[in-house]
């Protein structure tokens, strides 16, 4: 996404991020993250993303798992990898 | 995750964000997104984030319904990568319906089902070559 900013009385259009100087050499970037779609439970648990508000935001989808039961196996809602 | 920088010589430290006013008002905000480790991999197909690389779209599959039934004896059903909803896999009903201790002989176990059909003794007289089943 990128946004249409004003700073020291200028105006910028279509700005997708920010850069300054770090302390210690090189540049620090900030990014407007406004676009992002997913939310935490499009993503794996254990990973970070930045959700659209800005949030770091953890992933809650977790590992579906498979039971046993008779002759049928039932599975779970989530993510089988590896199942 | 936040960074140290430096804007017109003076040092701010530990910055996670940067607020900035739009031009039709309001501000805009701009995060740090080193911290994010989320890959394209972690991600549902159709959805976008934020990680440290920036902008990235999701590629792993959404099967939806992940479901299948066994009609063989070697047959299997494969459960792919990605995002399920959920599902059963079984075993062909009738399949199931059939395997009773009856139809099954004596000493064989299949899928819990024990056995009790046992075969009848068959011997010929060697003379009258008549067949005698017991």
């Amino acid at each position: 996404m990128a946004q249409n900013i004003t700073l020291l009385g200028a105006s910028y259009s279509d700005v997708p991020a920010v850069e300054l100087p770090k302390t210690g050499g090189g540049v620090a970037m900030f990014t407007d993250v406004t676009d992002t779609t997913a939310t935490a439970s499009n993503v794996a648990r254990g990973k970070v993303f930045y959700a659209s508000n800005g949030t770091l935001t953890s992933g809650l989808a977790v590992s579906a798992t498979a039971t046993v039961t008779g002759t049928t196996l039932y599975l779970t809602d989530g993510f089988p990898i590896g199942v | 995750m936040a960074q140290n920088v430096i804007i017109n010589g003076v040092t701010y430290s530990n910055v996670p964000e940067v607020d900035i006013p739009k031009s039709g008002g309001g501000t805009a905000k701009f995060f740090d997104t080193a911290g994010a480790d989320v890959t394209s991999a972690d991600l549902l197909t159709g959805k976008t984030a934020y990680s440290s690389s920036g902008s990235i779209s999701g590629s792993m599959a959404n099967n939806g319904s992940t479901s299948g039934t066994i009609s063989t004896k070697a047959g299997t059903v494969t459960i792919p990568a990605g995002y399920t909803s959920g599902g059963t896999v079984s075993i062909l009903a009738s399949a199931v319906s059939d395997l009773t201790a009856s139809t099954l002989l004596s000493g064989k176990t299949v899928l819990g089902v024990a056995g009790s059909l046992t075969v009848p003794a068959i011997s010929q007289d060697a003379t009258t070559k008549i067949l005698s089943i017991s």
